[in-house]
């Protein structure tokens, strides 16, 4: 556990957020399908840690970016399904607009030639 | 946005949602052909500390500082039982302070803030006359007032009064009672109409008709007997006949002569310019502020100072606030008093500051562990003050109580001069103003030790040494504690730590939620809060 700790990517706070809400925009989603489905999503290497996972969760529901409902999953276990909301499909738009700006800033800063070139 | 009330059901839900994250994991790895027993600890050991990741999520939820708030005020409540030596010394302290400041703010209150108990008290005025030779108002001659009151344009109206004692005969028996003698309109400025009869007319101030009275509600009752019958019949006062033409409202009292009993007419056909025996006072017309007012006197006085030199050379005119007033003479002793009883509760503050900064040196490994266990300074901070807030409540409590009697024995030992005196009472305000003050108070004397929690951060270092790094069960996992065993919490903790080092997590979890339960206080917030981002790397990357 010490190990993971100090493995730990440090990204940009909000991230999580906009990898929740861009994995909820496939569809409606529990704690444990998004956290696999980002691990798979990003060829296994970004695993979120729960006790990230669940607190942006219930932050997101409570400004009701997601909601939640209780449904039966495939084999049969109640299971709590996020999805989407109207709104939250606004903010991932937005989220992910910041996002490129930033990656193509930083983009810009690592390799100043290419973007003299373009 | 959720409840307090629905928090539980919440609790409940969260637990089994992170169940089923658990479950579906496990069954993940068993569909990878992994053993029922391997796939769940992974599931588990993956996971993480499922009570850590509900209170970091229970966080999100709003509401939490009123948790928190309950938390710190039972712990509070439990530490000041616990150490009821110096609970009882500061809240007496802190007592007698408060009570003190209650006494003598209920009588500023009463005396100085509340408001007139007249209609549109604010429009209330005293007008008076100024010489040179005196530093303060004077009274006023009756040409000087009907002069006034005739060309006072900003006011509705300006009456006199002019304090008197009767002799009444109540069959044979002569007693001495007081009143007053005042114009026709004195009711009608006061706003005030009696309640049985009539009020004096504008005739009644000559003489022929100015035998007739108004008496108070109590002279009515206690004197008349309560008869309806009496008005219309005849009072002797000092000699003469008046009668009786009205009951003033039992609720009604003149704030500068509250004795006074009997009203009869001021007659001023015979008096000159030169005797200036009576006062005056005013109600200013809706609208009209205080410097207009006092501009249209200044004017008045200057003309009559013209019109009549030898009398009134030099002579100006003053419009005071009724309420600054009734107070004049005895704002400044009142205001003493208040500054005085101030001086003590500081005295007292500091009194109470030393012991609690005593109690915290005191109960240093606490906090230490504490803050071992990952409370943040904020919350100690919090806790500290939240304990000297209680103790504040407690003395303000008491401290109401003290100045109730206070009160009683202020109004015993007064000389009787102070006014409204009787009006004075333990109201809102001054209960507001007494749990006003020992908030303050409580945290100006909680300010010393909780500046020493987070400055010093005392905790943080000697929690490390005490509480054997208990931070996170990772850390027992990795590094086998040392520790001071001779600490008794701490100690336990520390050799049960050791003890269980090699069993699974969940072990520890629990050992380590139980030590925290046992402080009131559930673990972490700060730790994992700090992770923004909470992505990690597998371990092999």
């Amino acid at each position: 556990m010490a190990q993971r700790y100090r493995n730990r990517i440090e990204l940009l706070q909000g991230t999580l957020d906009l990898l929740i809400l861009q994995t909820l925009q496939w569809g409606p989603q529990h704690g444990y399908g998004i956290s696999q489905a980002i691990r798979a999503n990003s060829g296994e290497i970004l695993q979120v840690d729960t006790g990230s996972l669940y607190p942006a969760l219930h932050r997101l529901e409570r400004q009701k970016w997601i909601s939640a409902d209780w449904k039966v999953s495939d084999n049969k276990q109640r299971v709590r399904v996020y999805r989407l909301t109207a709104k939250g499909k606004k903010q991932l738009l937005s989220e992910r607009s910041r996002w490129e700006q930033l990656s193509d800033a930083i983009a810009g800063v690592l390799s100043p030639a290419k973007r003299g070139q373009a | 946005m959720k409840f307090p009330w629905q928090r539980q059901d919440r609790q409940e839900e969260l637990e089994k949602e992170l169940q089923s994250h658990l479950q579906m994991a496990a069954s993940d790895g068993i569909d990878r052909g992994e053993s029922v027993e391997r796939a769940q600890h992974a599931a588990r050991r993956e996971f993480g500390n499922v009570a850590l990741v509900q209170q970091v999520t229970r966080d999100q939820w709003g509401w939490l500082w009123l948790e928190e708030l309950l938390q710190d005020l039972r712990y509070g409540a439990r530490m000041l039982r616990k150490n009821s030596g110096f609970t009882l010394v500061a809240v007496l302290t802190l007592a007698l302070g408060i009570g003190a400041n209650t006494a003598i703010f209920s009588i500023v209150n009463g005396v100085l803030l509340q408001p007139l108990p007249y209609p549109r008290p604010e429009q209330l005025v005293v007008a008076a006359r100024t010489e040179p030779r005196f530093d303060h108002p004077v009274p006023v001659s009756g040409p000087n007032f009907l002069d006034w009151r005739a060309r006072a344009t900003q006011f509705q109206s300006l009456a006199g009064f002019d304090g008197r004692g009767f002799t009444i005969m109540l069959g044979n028996h002569p007693e001495h009672v007081l009143g007053a003698a005042v114009s026709f309109n004195f009711l009608s400025v006061l706003q005030v109409t009696p309640v049985l009869g009539r009020d004096f007319l504008a005739t009644e101030e000559h003489a022929g008709n100015d035998h007739v009275a108004l008496v108070s509600h109590a002279f009515w009752k206690e004197r008349l007997g309560g008869d309806v019958g009496s008005v219309g019949r005849p009072l002797i006062l000092n000699g003469q006949a008046f009668i009786v033409i009205g009951v003033l409202p039992a609720d009604f009292h003149y704030v500068m002569m509250r004795d006074a009993q009997v009203f009869i007419p001021l007659n001023l056909d015979k008096t000159s310019r030169g005797e200036n025996f009576m006062s005056v006072i005013g109600r200013v017309k809706a609208g009209v502020s205080l410097r207009q007012a006092q501009s249209q006197m200044d004017v008045i006085a200057r003309a009559l100072e013209k019109e009549y030199p030898k009398d009134n050379a030099e002579q100006g005119a003053i419009v005071i606030p009724m309420l600054t007033s009734v107070g004049t003479w005895i704002r400044e002793a009142l205001l003493i008093m208040l500054a005085a009883v101030g001086l003590v509760l500081l005295i007292a503050c500091a009194n109470i500051g030393n012991l609690t900064l005593a109690q915290a040196v005191r109960r240093r490994s606490e906090i230490a562990v504490r803050s071992a266990m990952g409370a943040g300074t904020n919350r100690l901070v919090r806790q500290c003050l939240t304990e000297s807030v209680l103790l504040g409540l407690l003395g303000a409590t008491l401290g109401v109580l003290l100045g109730y009697y206070g009160l009683q024995a202020f109004r015993i030992l007064s000389p009787g001069n102070v006014p409204r005196l009787e009006e004075v009472q333990i109201n809102l305000r001054v209960l507001l103003f007494s749990f006003g003050i020992s908030i303050f108070a409580s945290i100006l004397f909680g300010l010393a030790p909780a500046l020493r929690i987070s400055g010093v951060n005392l905790g943080y270092a000697e929690g490390r040494k005490h509480a054997c790094h208990l931070r996170g069960s990772a850390r027992l996992d990795a590094s086998g504690p040392r520790c001071h065993r001779d600490r008794a919490i701490s100690g336990v903790a520390c050799r049960r730590g050791t003890r269980r080092a090699q069993l699974p997590e969940a072990h520890l979890h629990r050992t380590w939620l139980r030590l925290a339960q046992s402080f009131d206080l559930l673990p972490v917030t700060t730790n994992t809060k700090g992770h923004a981002s909470g992505i990690l790397l597998p371990r092999s990357a």
